[in-house]
């Protein structure tokens, strides 16, 4: 029987989990794993007044107890966008919706470290109240407004997004939806059947990924051999990546606004544009391993390092 | 007219993945919680040609922008 003082709720998949998992066991960490994929085939007792759970999968049992659990990785949905996917069988559906609000219940062991709570993420997320928090501590934003019509306003440059990450699925094929830069005048007057975010755009730019894990903060520069006005994620294999310091104010300001989101773990775009700092948005589930990849540095070393100061 | 709806637009199409593939020559261990190769016992990610997970599309992704599967 195990008893793990830190838990990685993750799936199969999830290589930057594998990173942590590999550190956990070099320090000598006991901690296990929780794939949601292999969820099905586990047994498990929840006792969520305890609370306790009890589990076995394939020939080990482990028990997450107060008594013993620090901390708790979480790298999983909060927000559920498929459950009525055509083709899912009813048992798969059950499987989807029951097992993911089993997952999500696990925010009972309310008083170990969370990087970080589903309860906070699914507030973080929420891109509006993002930009209101930001704004509220004094950062500099682009000028934004939520509309379903496209305005031609004063900016020179307008950016179209999304309000919430946007795939959408069309027979076998599936669209992802980035920022798009247009030019004032190019947007005729349209009413459409959703909201997005028309934004100030900020051209020309130079996009920033700020890793937060408490109170340590990375700042990466992502740059192109071209400037890149538009979403950088277009041109993910031009890009270089480097690592660099932040004047003390911003730096303040990503540790802060990370706390202020209950957050242990954030990761936040910026934008430099006309030598002033933009706030962008806030990923609080957001990749590294990319980065650690491109940069050497070691983000997995300092997640572990939250997890197990406790 | 109706117009397309200005985010899809522009939206990036790519065919859409039903099924994710192991990684070849890799197992998954529970116990150990990282994928291991079969031959040698390494791991995954420190194989030679690892590609980290980013935060970009086409790709095999669950932390940043595919939430809801």
């Amino acid at each position: 029987m195990k008893y793990p003082e830190v838990l990685l709720i993750s799936n199969r998949f999830d290589f930057s989990t594998d990173f942590i998992a590999v550190e956990l066991a070099n320090q000598g960490i006991d901690f296990i794993r929780i794939n949601r994929d292999e969820l099905k085939d586990y047994s498990i007792e929840f006792d969520p007044i305890k609370p306790e759970l009890k589990a076995q999968y394939k020939d080990y049992f482990f028990t997450i107890s107060t008594e013993h659990l620090k901390s708790i990785y979480y790298r999983a949905p909060t927000f559920l966008r498929d459950i009525f996917q055509e083709g899912l069988c009813e048992e798969e559906q059950l499987i989807r919706t029951q097992w993911a609000a089993f997952v999500r219940s696990l925010c009972v062991f309310e008083n170990v470290k969370w990087l970080n709570n589903p309860i906070d993420i699914y507030k973080a997320e929420i891109k509006p109240y993002q930009l209101f928090v930001a704004n509220k501590l004094g950062m500099s934003i682009p000028k934004t407004i939520v509309s379903n019509l496209t305005l031609n306003s004063n900016f020179e440059y307008q950016a179209i997004k999304s309000i919430d990450t946007a795939i959408v699925s069309s027979g076998e094929n599936e669209g992802f939806v980035y920022t798009e830069i247009y030019k004032r005048n190019e947007l005729e007057e349209v009413k459409y059947t959703s909201p997005f975010f028309l934004q100030q755009g900020l051209v020309p730019k130079i996009d920033i990924r700020v890793t937060v894990v408490e109170s340590d903060v990375v700042a990466i520069k992502i740059t192109g051999v071209k400037e890149i006005d538009e979403d950088w994620r277009r041109y993910k294999n031009e890009l270089t990546y480097s690592v660099f310091e932040l004047p003390k104010i911003v730096y303040d300001f990503c540790i802060n606004y990370t706390r202020k989101l209950n957050l242990n773990f954030g990761a936040i775009d910026l934008i430099l544009h006309n030598n002033e700092y933009y706030f962008i948005e806030i990923n609080p589930t957001g990749e590294w391993s990319w980065l650690q990849q491109n940069t050497g540095y070691n983000f997995d070393k300092l997640i572990v390092k939250s997890l197990t100061n406790v | 007219m109706k117009h397309k709806h200005i985010l899809l637009q522009k939206a990036l199409k790519y065919k859409k993945i039903t099924e994710i593939a192991e990684p070849k020559g890799f197992s998954f261990d529970s116990l150990v919680g990282a994928w291991i190769n079969n031959a040698d016992k390494t791991f995954l990610i420190q194989s030679k040609g690892f590609k980290a997970l980013g935060t970009k599309k086409e790709d095999i992704e669950t932390g940043e922008d595919q939430k809801g599967q």
